[in-house]
């Protein structure tokens, strides 16, 4: 069995099927053939229901993925075949020529300016919008410069410009442009695959009798999603191809068995009314096909924001004038600036090519599908080759997040046996030791951020300016921060003891930057983040100058900051290696069967006195599920028994099990609840519920982590929730639910220990006299009150729980005898930082 | 310098600011301490005992007055 699996496909299922499995200790190789990775949801503005920026979500776990050494990604490939068997696959893919050695490639950008090519349309943003012939392919990773050989000069005529030497060769400093770059081919031996390889709209002849690609100003759904991105060919302002800003946009959902079409066509809706809220916004719709209650609410919110929604069996559409849409329905008329088609999704043209070539079955819509007796939407019909995510069918980001964490529990249980084996230890750290009396010596790096930063500031002033401030040694202009170049590149000197990068926001970019930091040498806790983006350029974008002022003034604030900052070490957590799952429901079954397949030990507490008894167990896919479950060992099931008591933390849980014959006590590092919504904790016995934390909302369902990509998580760590215990489900969905919780409970209990941040609180005993006002507020609970004897005298103090402590702070605001601080957030670090703007320079 | 308080078998003990020269002598403390309810633990430092207690509180009295958030 080998310990590694290759995933095809780097949208949201594929990515986040990739964490899971690099969580659990699995080697991962992830093909895309995009030249860059994030799928549609690099695509799209914001997601349904919950109405988050997709960028902000998927880009930091984008760069998460790029900077773990046990992840290799190959983009702008193709698989070519997968021969073998389950265990044991041998997957030959081919890396298509980008003309561009991306180990060389430092994205400066140096080529573009010179390459005389331009106003090539950008395939990211269909069509719109103009590049170079040397160009990135979208904004996001791998952040590499590619060449279309369809249109460079060099390429096709052998000769480009005046010189022998192509000008890009001349400007590209790492020599990295490479004309006769070939196709390469490479094997990866692999355990499991798993398809997330997405879907497309189906722009089929169909469209055109809606006017598209016949009349201006009648777009698909995806094609006005790069309108509202703000990395987009408009920035984010919506402008029909005349540059006009339409006032009246209409959109028509066509027949389409799945909700996505309508959800999609109700978030750009919402998209469109917060840009300009006096727009008119009108949706055609034949069917909503709204299955879930949050879609529902989404749909009822957009109704409030006076976005019409008209049904009708179907629209005809003509040409207006001024590039308008006529639009008839039902014996009416309506007239629009600009007309969004919602066509029915299919599987993309590369599931259609990939199928062909491994042989796997499709159904009707060109899915992948499976063999009839076996129900199961995650399996195709090979044996160890999983699907998840809109490669199934289509379905909004959180689903396809659940399938992905599905989808790698079932890799992860078939190669039980070789987890860790294939896993690359990371470099060795060579981290610079600095004490808290050393001279600080500070490298500023700033960065272009492409023109986002650098386009709206006076760069030359504030490097300068950055150069005279107190500490600083040296300043460095670099591209793009994220990368890490420059960053490593300078700390290996071991010149500087604390690093300040004006960059963007530390909310996306915070870990990369502490891995970047690390990897130069550098405890990560003295580098600081300047929001010079988010903050500066991005709001202060028509002031040049100002926005140049209020820069000086971040990076002053910034530098100062950093003179105070002191290195941590991260806590360490030991971790009992079992999960207690609550519930006998269908994916609790499932979720227990799981984590026993995959070698870890699983406590099931059913209230029931046989699993088999409970109405929604009786089905036949569960029942053999029950009889698989009673087979493993890994697996304990206790019935006729509920919980008690819970104390501890994550790694950490103590339950108390009741039973008719007693109490028992048990260790988990883990606990998942699968329980009926009617189903209530407290009891005598107990109220695990209160001890965990755990709210419901006015459904009875519990709440869980906010953010799309948490579907399965709670707030408390190691603590997550599935089925009935999340919504109204049926039992495929639950058992999928299930399956997903079990990788996230894998990634807690697979590990010896957990490592955490230690940006958490500290209390100084010296000046605390534990009068328990930080207790109440403490949102984690992470504070005991204790008595001690000092001097013939009872004393208090308070007692963090470092397991649990979050590091939020409100203790520290709540604390009248400055006894608390959080590491890394010191108050004396906010009054420099304040001094340092009502100071003088 | 003597620490104030301990990190002792994973929980914080807070230090009597007592040096015992024996160790039989810090052990008399420290039964005197449990029969009042208080864990304890012994600790040596450069030839002379230490002893750290501790005794949770589960009933919290905030003083009148108290702190608004």
């Amino acid at each position: 069995m080998k310990g590694s699996v290759l995933i095809i496909g780097a949208g949201p299922a594929g990515m986040r099927a990739s964490a899971e499995l690099l969580n659990q200790g699995f080697k991962v190789i992830l093909v895309e053939e995009k030249p860059t990775i994030g799928g549609k949801m690099a695509q799209i503005d914001k997601m349904f229901p919950s109405n988050e920026c997709s960028t902000c979500t998927i880009l930091p776990r984008m760069l998460e993925l790029t900077s773990d050494p046990n992840m290799t990604i190959v983009a702008f490939a193709e698989v070519k075949s997968i021969d073998g068997k389950a265990g044991d696959f041998k997957v030959k893919v081919v890396k298509n020529p980008r003309y561009v050695d991306p180990m060389k490639c430092t994205a400066c950008t140096d080529c573009f300016p010179v390459c005389p090519v331009g106003e090539v349309p950008m395939e990211f943003n269909f069509g719109r919008g103009a590049s170079k012939a040397i160009y990135f392919y979208s904004p996001f990773p791998p952040r590499k410069a590619l060449i279309d050989p369809e249109k460079c000069t060099y390429i096709l005529e052998g000769k480009c410009g005046d010189k022998e030497t192509p000008p890009c060769v001349e400007a590209c400093k790492p020599e990295a442009i490479v004309f006769d770059q070939k196709p390469v081919e490479a094997e990866f031996n692999v355990g499991a695959v798993i398809l997330a390889t997405g879907m497309d709209e189906m722009k089929t002849k169909s469209l055109e009798t809606f006017g598209y690609g016949q009349f201006p100003n009648i777009l698909t759904a995806l094609e006005y999603e790069r309108l509202l991105s703000g990395l987009g060919p408009t920035g984010g302002v919506i402008k029909r191809d005349d540059k006009k800003e339409p006032q009246s946009v209409a959109w028509y959902v066509l027949s389409n068995p799945s909700p996505v079409g309508f959800m999609t066509a109700v978030a750009e809706a919402m998209g469109t009314i917060e840009r300009n809220p006096h727009a008119s916004v009108s949706v055609f719709y034949e069917d909503m096909n709204l299955v879930r209650d949050d879609y529902d609410d989404f749909y009822k919110k957009a109704k409030e924001s006076k976005i019409n929604f008209i049904k009708t069996d179907c629209i005809s559409v003509a040409e207006g004038k001024d590039g308008n849409v006529d639009i008839s329905y039902d014996k009416e008329s309506f007239n629009a600036e600009m007309l969004v088609l919602v066509p029915p999704y299919a599987a993309n043209e590369s599931t259609l090519k990939l199928a062909e070539k491994i042989g796997l079955e499709l159904d009707e819509w060109g899915f992948f599908s499976k063999k009839t007796e076996d129900f199961h939407p995650i399996h195709t019909s090979k044996e160890g080759i999983f699907v998840c995510g809109s490669a199934q069918e289509p379905k909004g980001v959180d689903d396809a997040i659940v399938q992905a964490c599905s989808a790698a529990s079932h890799a992860a249980a078939l190669l039980a046996s070789s987890r860790g084996k294939e896993l690359v230890a990371p470099p060795e750290k060579d981290i610079l030791p600095v004490k808290p009396e050393d001279e600080p010596e500070t490298l500023a790096v700033i960065c272009r951020c492409g023109i986002n930063i650098a386009g709206f500031l006076d760069m030359e002033e504030v490097i300068e300016y950055t150069k005279s401030l107190p500490h600083v040694k040296h300043v460095e202009l670099t591209p793009f921060g994220c990368d890490g170049v420059a960053i490593r590149e300078l700390l290996k000197t071991k010149k500087f003891n604390r690093l300040v990068i004006g960059a963007c926001s530390p909310k996306t970019h915070e870990d990369l930057f502490f891995l970047h930091t690390e990897m130069g040498g550098l405890n990560r806790y003295l580098m600081e983040i300047v929001n010079l983006r988010n903050q500066c350029t991005w709001v202060h974008s028509t002031d040049k100058q100002k926005a140049t002022e209020k820069a000086k003034t971040l990076m002053r604030m910034g530098v100062n900051r950093a003179t105070l900052l002191e290195s941590l070490d991260d806590i360490h957590v030991s971790v009992t290696p079992a999960c207690l799952v609550i519930g006998g429901t269908p994916s609790g079954i499932a979720c227990a069967l799981k984590l026993g397949q995959a070698g870890l030990d699983v406590y099931l507490v059913e209230k029931e006195s046989d699993l088999s008894k409970a109405k929604e167990n009786k089905n036949r896919f569960v029942e053999k599920m029950i009889d698989e479950l009673d087979k493993n060992e890994k697996v304990k099931i206790y019935t006729e028994a509920r919980v008690g008591k819970i104390e501890g933390f994550v790694g950490n849980f103590k339950v108390e099990i009741v039973k008719p014959t007693g109490k028992e006590n048990i260790d988990v590092g883990s606990i998942v609840v699968a329980t009926p919504v009617d189903m209530r904790a407290e009891s005598d016995n107990g109220d695990f519920e209160k001890d965990l934390l755990l709210q419901r909302d006015d459904k009875n369902f519990f709440v869980g982590m906010l953010g799309i990509l948490n579907p399965l998580d709670f707030n408390t760590d190691g603590v997550y929730k599935c089925g009935p215990a999340r919504k109204v489900m049926g039992i495929p969905d639950a058992i999928i639910d299930g399956e997903g919780t079990a990788s996230r409970v894998a990634g807690v209990i697979s590990k010896k220990e957990l490592v955490k941040s230690p940006t958490i609180s500290f209390v100084v005993d010296e000046k605390c006299d534990g009068c328990a006002y930080c207790i109440e507020p403490c949102p984690a609970q992470a504070f005991t009150l204790i008595e001690y004897m000092q001097e013939g005298s009872v004393k208090k103090t308070v007692e963090v729980n470092e397991a649990i402590c979050r590091g939020c702070g409100v203790c520290m605001a709540t604390c009248p005898k400055e006894g608390i601080f959080v590491w890394h957030f010191k108050p004396e670090y906010f009054k420099e930082m304040i001094n340092s703007v009502a100071g003088s320079e | 310098m003597t620490n104030t308080s301990e990190k002792i078998d994973g929980k914080k003990f807070m230090w009597d600011k007592g040096y015992y020269s024996t160790e039989a002598e810090a052990k008399e403390k420290m039964d005197e301490y449990e029969k009042d309810g208080f864990e304890t633990r012994l600790v040596k430092e450069e030839g002379k005992f230490l002893v750290y207690t501790r005794r949770i509180v589960t009933e919290i009295v905030l003083e009148e007055g108290g702190q608004p958030l």
